[in-house]
């Protein structure tokens, strides 16, 4: 194994445009906190209108008189993909990416699925570009609190449509694209989403798409298995869910090396060990070595305050998962993510039953609040007032996505991926994952998307069509019990939910600058107390009052990095729509 | 990467969470009648307690031996993994609510596997009292006196397993 085939976690940064010396010392002071964080770049692009830095994962071409890039948390992409126009490499590799003519003028663009994170923080005749948020932050002159997003982030888990907790930094969604033009003028704009142009097809032969849509991920996922890098080791996630096990069994088949798989699982504190357990089997029955691995609880702190960190305290829904990401960054290989997977695949996030007599703005109403339910207990988390204020933000920045699709044929799965698995769920695999080894999200490409998408909800519905798929992967997998087809109560002591972690949260939330937004119950709980402790306990258990403690408490670690840098960080801000 | 929806239906979001609790109650009030009258400890691997316990590794084991024991108690086995037959009894034990509680008697054994798994961990040994704890945190890890009669090594499991959110003492 060389140190040219081992493949760094991705990262870029840089600016684009007419460059003055300021812009250039920016970018330089970008890269160095890159650095700080054990960011190695390969040679750096110092051109007259970009500066470029990347990791090994970006493919980079130059020309005479252009530079054209592309990258995504998986790396290996094809080259040859940076002949066509930039929206072709962003469909077919899922690819991040710019274009730049003499002079600065150009593109910095996203990906197809919006999965992959690039933040854009658009200046004078230039616009600054980053995988990470804080790199962007960090050299900014000048930040306000986005409130909006903050709204959004206690509602729905993420900030919407873009937005990130400032409001001069964005990240690009789908198919969007920073451009700086030749007169210098710079904008952000969007250019056609193919997904919204796959439409359920009938009557498909089910049979050949689910071949085609396995046959498509296999494709995907080959070249991180073919034992050129890693020494052919590579790390599929396995929980107890149909995704994780599909891509599982993917992997041993496409793998020239399967001795060298290692299944990855813990436990997402759900309060169960099901799926620890059924994972264990499932990995026994695919012949993949497994290893789980579970946080201390006298850690929870600690994991909680780097999951932030690593999201740039922007969604907190997998805050189990750096303990094992700490293991995967000495387990070299590409990791394998089944993002995408129950929204696309598995006909999740649906429409309720009694969808078809309702009114369009009531359906509209319902795939909202069907992903901002946590804001039913807000009440019992947040002030009154507070919560009242929340709920109407949050609902008026998810209006407009929801108005986009309101009558599209793929209506509550568009909104859904685009109100939840983008902003929320997507930082886990790309920025977290994505930070230990390159990461590979095979069910989010613009192929199996495609495929999906064009088969009809009834194909799909409640999970219809996995057995097909698991099948197709492996039939070893026939009829397998899931983690959720087997649990019946949840009795184990959830880590967030334990007396370590209530005092963490409960500490970190009171003293610090967001106390002013928690209800008077938990404003009045001490944790240093042994009946206190329990009110934190007990609202910490419950899904949804737990959901809105953590946006707490990322708001107050957001607020002790940079409160002192934003202009106007009075949390109680947020109130005021 | 996990992700699933919130239920969101009237049956989603109040009847079944009910009866969830309910269930949960029942089998909780069912079990401790039961051991009070007649305390019942399953165990997997050497639990070298003082304590009467049933191996629940003989082949005419059942799902319902799992189902009737207060608790399952387990020892680290030979194996650096779970072994199959116990990944099975403890699927069984997670399905029915039961307790499972792990003897630990090295720091390395909060390494294996089974610890990750497990409701509640116990030593005999009060110089590992501390690492325990620091693993499992403090409702959950528990201290059990190897000279004590089975009677006190039962009762104290029980107590130990018996509450989700204990008050603490103070």
């Amino acid at each position: 194994m060389t140190g040219e085939q081992m493949l760094q976690p991705t990262a870029v940064c840089g600016v684009l445009g007419r460059m003055t010396e300021a812009h250039r010392r920016r970018a330089d002071s970008m890269a160095e906190l890159a650095e700080e964080e054990g960011i190695t770049w390969q040679p750096s692009y110092l051109l007259p209108g970009l500066t470029l830095r990347v990791t090994n994962t970006a493919v980079v071409q130059r020309a005479e008189r252009s530079v054209s890039a592309a990258w995504n948390a998986a790396g290996q992409i094809a080259p040859q993909l940076l002949d066509q126009p930039w929206t072709s490499t962003a469909r077919e590799a899922d690819a991040c990416g710019l274009r730049t003519n003499a002079r600065g003028s150009g593109t910095v663009h996203g990906s197809v699925s919006g999965c992959q994170v690039l933040y854009v923080h658009t200046a004078e005749s230039a616009v600054f570009f980053s995988t990470r948020l804080r790199w962007l932050a960090e050299t900014a002159e000048e930040l306000t609190p986005d409130w909006q997003a903050w709204s959004e982030i206690l509602a729905f888990g993420a900030p919407l449509a873009g937005r990130t907790t400032f409001t001069e930094i964005r990240r690009l969604m789908p198919m969007e694209y920073a451009e700086v033009t030749d007169s210098g003028a710079v904008r952000v704009s969007q250019q056609h989403w193919p997904w919204e142009d796959y439409t359920p097809q009938a009557p498909p032969n089910l049979a050949e798409v689910t071949q085609e849509t396995i046959a498509v991920m296999a494709d995907h996922m080959r070249p991180h298995l073919d034992g050129t890098r890693a020494g052919g080791a590579a790390n599929p996630m396995l929980s107890g869910g149909r995704d994780s096990r599909m891509l599982t069994a993917l992997a041993a088949r496409e793998s020239a090396h399967p001795q060298q798989l290692t299944a990855w699982s813990t436990s997402s504190d759900a309060g169960s060990a099901l799926e620890e357990l059924v994972a264990a089997e499932v990995a026994e029955t695919l012949s993949v070595e497994h290893r789980i691995i579970t946080g201390r609880y006298s850690a929870f702190g600690e994991d909680f305050a780097d999951y932030a960190e690593a999201v740039d305290f922007q969604a907190s829904f997998h805050f189990w998962l750096m303990p094992v990401v700490r293991a995967l960054r000495t387990s070299p290989g590409a990791i394998f993510d089944g993002i995408g997977g129950g929204v696309l695949l598995g006909g999740g996030f649906a429409d309720p039953a009694d969808a078809r007599p309702r009114t369009r703005r009531d359906l509209q109403l319902s795939r909202i609040q069907a992903r901002s339910r946590y804001l039913t207990e807000a009440r019992k988390v947040l002030q009154d007032s507070v919560s009242v204020a929340v709920e109407e933000r949050a609902y008026s920045g998810a209006w407009p996505t929801a108005e986009r699709y309101a009558d599209h044929p793929n209506a509550h799965t568009l909104t859904s991926y685009l109100l939840r698995t983008v902003p929320g769920i997507s930082p886990a695999p790309a920025k977290v994952l994505g930070s230990a080894q390159p990461t590979v999200m095979p069910m989010v490409t613009d192929q199996v998307a495609q495929l999906a998408l064009k088969l009809p909800h009834q194909a799909k519905a409640d999970g219809a069509w996995y057995p097909r798929l698991l099948t197709a992967a492996d039939p070893a997998l026939r009829g397998m019990p899931t983690a959720d087809d087997l649990t019946g109560t949840r009795h184990h002591k959830r880590r967030i939910a334990s007396r370590e972690g209530a005092r963490y949260l409960a500490n970190l939330i009171r003293s610090g600058p967001a106390a002013g937004l928690l209800s008077a119950e938990l404003a009045a709980a001490d944790p240093a107390t042994a009946h206190g402790v329990v009110v934190w306990q007990k609202l910490l258990n419950s899904q949804r009052s737990q959901h809105l403690i953590r946006g707490l408490a990322l708001l107050t670690l957001w607020l002790e990095q940079y409160g002192t840098r934003v202009t106007a960080a009075d949390p109680l801000r947020i109130q005021h729509a | 990467m996990p992700d699933k929806p919130l239920d969101n239906t009237w049956v989603g979001t109040r009847v079944l969470p009910a009866a969830r609790r309910a269930k949960r109650a029942g089998r909780r009030i069912g079990r401790r009648a039961r051991s009070a009258v007649a305390p019942r400890i399953g165990a997997l691997g050497a639990a070298a307690l003082n304590a009467a316990t049933t191996d629940l590794t003989i082949p005419s084991s059942g799902a319902e031996q799992v189902r009737r024991c207060g608790v399952v108690v387990l020892g680290i086995p030979d194996y650096p993994r779970i072994p199959p037959l116990w990944r099975e009894k403890l699927i069984q034990a997670e399905r029915h609510s039961v307790p499972t509680v792990l003897m630990v008697r090295s720091p390395e054994d909060i390494e294996h596997p089974l610890a990750a798994v497990v409701t509640h961990l116990v030593t005999t040994d009060p110089q590992l009292l501390a690492a325990v704890r620091d693993f499992a945190g403090a409702e959950r890890t528990g201290m059990v006196d190897s000279l004590a009669s089975g009677r006190e090594q039962t009762s104290a499991l029980f107590a130990l397993t018996r509450v989700h959110t204990p008050v603490e003492k103070t």
